[in-house]
């Protein structure tokens, strides 16, 4: 999400850095304004993880919790997302130490299975080949693809939240770009050409 | 997508662009929002938020990351000079090489375990490795210093069993305060708690190390070291049991 696309999902045109700041100075309605706008990133970055919906919950909830308790650390000319996002995947780690190392790497869905159309269907499909496909990735890479193929941060804000520099994770970046693509036209190859459309 | 300029290779936006736009469909990647199905989270956090800042602890923990270390280094540091203005007046630890090399190493460390349980949550976190490093690296250096002989006759005279559990209270009640004291201080992360857990088992080592004029290594091992290999046990099952 952009954001310029952020300012009008929540209706509030002050920048991520503003709403902090103005979290910090008091105001209680920047921080309900932050939750509003990064909610639903925070939950699908922590979705693509864990193993269930709930868990992402928590870990969405949490982080946000932890974007307060550190609000004393934010500095005016820090960038908020990643700092967000650090703090999240941070949090994301945490919840798999504590589930034992165990690695999730494959999102499941709790979905009722429902009729679908056929083009949904495709659909599904195709988000379980990309699923796969992440998975199959080394974790460094995967998580620089993430970031930046799913949640749209440019390169220098994956770098922050990485902990590495920008052109180490144009490195990750454009190795795990070329694994991707290589592994979803091996699994399209592997379908009925008619199933490809 | 919002970055394709930042795309080394345009080709691969080409390639991957079906794929993007099936997760796009499907709800997978950041478009729109989900609005509507947020208010029952946001009360949940309100009330954590409101908690958290009612207890007596939160004029600590919402300080800055700089002025909580500095708070808790400051302690450690009253700690460390006050046990060695003692060592001057009691006169009865002998200040050899080794209680010399002890106490430098033992503060280095505490320093080096306070930054990292103070780790910023913004901050990325290390790797596990890395992490386990630091708790393996300063459990050998405390268990190496315990080992360190001492030719001294009171090393042989203090050696005995019920002299080692004497020494192993006293630091358990030092591990507590300076525990407990870092806790304080802490934001709440599981490494965090553990590097905590270390730091204090290496304040009661540093403590017993200035009070106590043992060396031989049945004494410093059961009496000193025993107290930080305990803390840091007592910490990750203690967690786990809250955990389960």
């Amino acid at each position: 999400m952009t954001e310029q696309s952020a300012k009008k999902s929540d209706g509030d045109e002050r920048t991520d850095e503003a709403l902090m700041l103005a979290y910090m100075a008091g105001d209680a309605a920047a921080f309900r304004a932050l939750f509003d706008r990064y909610q639903a990133q925070v939950m699908r970055l922590a979705r693509r993880r864990v193993s269930n919906d709930d868990e992402a919950r928590d870990i969405t909830q949490l982080a946000f919790l932890h974007l307060h308790r550190a609000r004393s650390d934010f500095r005016t000319d820090a960038k908020l997302r990643p700092w967000l996002f650090t703090i999240a995947m941070n949090l994301v780690r945490e919840h798999h130490r504590k589930r034992g190392r165990r690695k999730e790497t494959l999102l499941e869905p709790e979905r009722v299975p429902e009729p679908q159309s056929v083009d949904a269907s495709r659909s599904d499909e195709v988000v379980q080949q990309v699923q796969r496909a992440l998975a199959g990735l080394p974790e460094g890479q995967r998580q620089v693809i993430e970031l930046h193929w799913l949640s749209d941060l440019p390169y220098e804000e994956v770098a922050t939240i990485v902990g590495a520099s920008v052109a180490a994770v144009r490195v990750r970046a454009h190795r795990g770009y070329a694994v991707l693509r290589q592994l979803l036209r091996s699994d399209v190859t592997n379908r009925d050409p008619q199933d490809i459309g | 997508m919002a970055h394709h300029s930042t795309h080394e290779n345009p080709e691969e936006v080409d390639a991957l662009r079906n794929a993007r736009a099936a997760m796009e469909r499907s709800g997978e990647v950041t478009v729109g929002d989900a609005a509507g199905a947020q208010e029952g989270m946001f009360a949940s956090l309100q009330r954590d938020v409101t908690q958290e800042d009612s207890g007596w602890l939160a004029g600590l923990r919402g300080r800055s990351t700089g002025v909580r270390l500095g708070l808790l280094l400051g302690g450690l540091s009253v700690l460390v000079a006050s046990r060695l203005g003692s060592m001057g007046t009691a006169g009865h630890v002998e200040v050899s090489p080794r209680v010399t090399a002890s106490l430098v190493a033992l503060s280095l460390l505490m320093g080096a375990l306070a930054a990292l349980g103070m780790r910023p949550l913004h901050r990325p976190s290390l790797t596990w490795r890395a992490e386990m490093a630091a708790v393996v690296g300063s459990l050998l250096c405390v268990f190496a210093l315990s080992l360190w002989p001492s030719f001294s006759a009171a090393a042989v005279e203090r050696a005995a069993v019920p002299e080692a559990w004497r020494c192993f209270a006293m630091g358990s009640v030092v591990a507590a305060v300076v525990y407990a004291s870092a806790r304080a201080l802490h934001r709440g992360t599981w490494i965090g708690g553990l590097f905590a857990a270390l730091l204090a088992g290496v304040a009661a080592n540093l403590v017993l190390t200035t009070h106590c004029p043992a060396a031989a290594a049945e004494h410093t091992l059961f009496g000193h070291f025993l107290v930080m290999a305990v803390a840091g046990a007592a910490y990750v099952f203690g967690s786990r049991l809250t955990e389960s």
